[in-house]
């Protein structure tokens, strides 16, 4: 994300996009898709929707590039950019207008590399009750939790993508995990 | 979280455990400066609790980062391809489209309905693509900049404030679409959010942080009318003002307590003048503004989305650094007045 490498392989091809080579945003889509994806499947719970999302952002990305300044982090950006589009999916869902016609989230499985049948019966139950706990977080708290410990983002790049202030990024954080432990304690329980 | 030092007080201990939450979180993931750092290691050294608290969302996150990743296929690259293809063609203005050999795929009749839905999805869910500025998708903004805190927004000379008019309605002066001020005016207030299992003291606390100016806190106009029915049920009924982004920000922070449930109410007269297209028709919506209708708004980031929409739509036509001051009334409902 900080690379200065990444950034500077990553400024080179939206500077080729914008001069026309659409090759170039090619490259762009492919070295981030999955992890885009992948964030858009656990902060929506499903998998369908967040491929919907995912392709819209890189669309919308892409007719906005010439607008991209390279302040921030291009993944960043582009991040912000699908989940300001999950958001408008979520809200709709809250207003009980379903995209699929029923509660999204409940055919979330886990994905075909998920645990093995060699893995330990415990590991594979962790991997349940954490996906379980998941669904059952409020949108607002999966979504940072999902950017600071899967992605693995500091608090500005999360402050940017959510359109939080810092300090609401901390506050919200502690009680993202203190509700994700409540949830995993009364799972064991 | 144990060892409050502040329970005799419960305000101050609110807010007290709320900047230690908010360090302790900042710390764990190394976001701390080293001095704050040794004041959470001597909180840490004291309170064996923290430690353990400490250690529970490390296997957490271990075990989060863990998790299987989801996947797209290489045919998700070619859809979006495709889709850009077809953009290529709807957007003139951008510079030559060369033909890409990404996956070799002929657009044919799938680019035809990929240029269709693109054009739909621009025209209705992403109408700023056809516009200049930030995109914006559903009230939604994507500037590049984060919503700054009010600390790193240019500051503007405060305007002075008038009391709202006795009758409380809100003001109509300026208020089309594309009417210009000459100088930045108070508005009336725009927005009710009642806020209940708040103290009015953490309230303060908040809005001061995000310099919002508090101009009445009794819930009376000038005439000694009550701002709205509700204020009379033992209510306090906070007017405050602030500049574009401040109120958003601190809206955000109250909703963000967990405890603190806000809702927020629209005004019907402000509301629905946004499809009338003269301030006349304004005014005679002002009769029925005293029924507040409620909106389902369930989070901070659908309440902050809300006012900034609202905001941004009395903003049409002003121009930059021209910004009007932005007022709302905040009706506090305590959990022993419920």
């Amino acid at each position: 994300m900080n690379n200065p490498r990444a950034k500077h392989e990553d400024r080179e091809w939206i500077c080729r996009t914008i001069d026309g080579d659409t090759e170039s945003f090619g490259f762009l889509v492919k070295k981030y898709q999955d992890r885009l994806y992948n964030g858009m499947v656990q902060i929506l719970r499903n998998e369908s929707e967040a491929e919907d999302v995912v392709q819209d952002a890189f669309v919308l990305a892409f007719s906005k590039l010439d607008s991209f300044q390279g302040k921030s982090a291009f993944f960043t950006w582009l991040y912000r950019i699908a989940y300001n589009v999950a958001i408008t999916r979520l809200r709709r869902r809250k207003r009980g207008i379903s995209l699929d016609g029923d509660d999204a989230r409940i055919r979330l499985a886990i994905p075909d590399n998920g645990p093995l049948p060699n893995d330990s019966i415990e590991k594979q139950e962790e991997a349940v009750q954490l996906y379980e706990a998941l669904d059952r977080l409020s949108s607002e708290h999966r979504s940072i939790l999902v950017l600071r410990e899967m992605e693995e983002l500091d608090y500005d790049a999360i402050a940017e993508i959510l359109e939080l202030p810092v300090g609401t990024v901390r506050s919200r954080l502690h009680r993202a995990r203190i509700r994700l432990r409540e949830l995993l304690e009364k799972a064991i329980d | 979280m144990s060892g409050n030092p502040n329970e005799d007080n419960p305000n101050e201990g609110n807010f007290e455990r709320l900047n230690v939450e908010r360090r302790l979180t900042a710390y764990f993931d190394n976001e701390l400066e080293p001095a704050e750092r040794a004041d959470i290691e001597t909180m840490l050294a004291e309170n064996s609790d923290l430690g353990e608290l400490l250690d529970q969302w490390q296997k957490t996150g271990d075990s989060l980062r863990q998790l299987p990743e989801y996947g797209l296929g290489a045919d998700f690259t070619a859809g979006v391809q495709a889709k850009i293809d077809a953009m290529g063609t709807a957007k003139p203005q951008r510079p030559t489209v060369v033909a890409s050999n990404w996956d070799s795929q002929k657009i044919g009749i799938s680019g035809i309905v990929a240029l269709a839905a693109l054009l739909l999805l621009t025209l209705f869910v992403f109408p700023s693509l056809v516009g200049d500025g930030p995109v914006q998708q559903a009230g939604v903004v994507v500037n590049e900049q984060p919503a700054v805190p009010s600390t790193a927004r240019p500051k503007e000379k405060a305007k002075p404030i008038l009391a709202p008019r006795n009758s409380s309605l809100p003001r109509t002066t300026n208020r089309i679409p594309g009417a210009t001020s000459s100088r930045a005016k108070p508005r009336g207030i725009e927005q009710v959010l009642l806020i209940q299992n708040a103290t009015l003291s953490d309230l303060e606390a908040i809005l001061n942080r995000h310099e919002i100016r508090i101009v009445d806190s009794k819930g009376k106009a000038p005439d000694g009318a009550h701002f709205i029915p509700q204020a009379k049920q033992g209510m306090e009924a906070i007017h405050i003002v602030s500049h574009q982004g401040n109120m958003q920000s601190a809206i955000n922070e109250i909703a963000d307590h967990e405890s603190i449930i806000v809702t927020a109410f629209s005004i019907p007269g402000q509301l629905e003048s946004r499809e009338i297209g003269n301030s006349r028709s304004v005014e005679k919506e002002d009769a029925s503004a005293l029924q507040l209708q409620p909106v389902a708004l369930g989070s901070a980031v659908a309440i902050s989305r809300e006012i900034e929409e609202l905001d941004r739509w009395f903003k049409v036509g002003d121009e930059e650094g021209d910004r009007e001051p932005m007022e709302c009334l905040l009706l506090l409902q305590s959990a022993s007045q419920r």
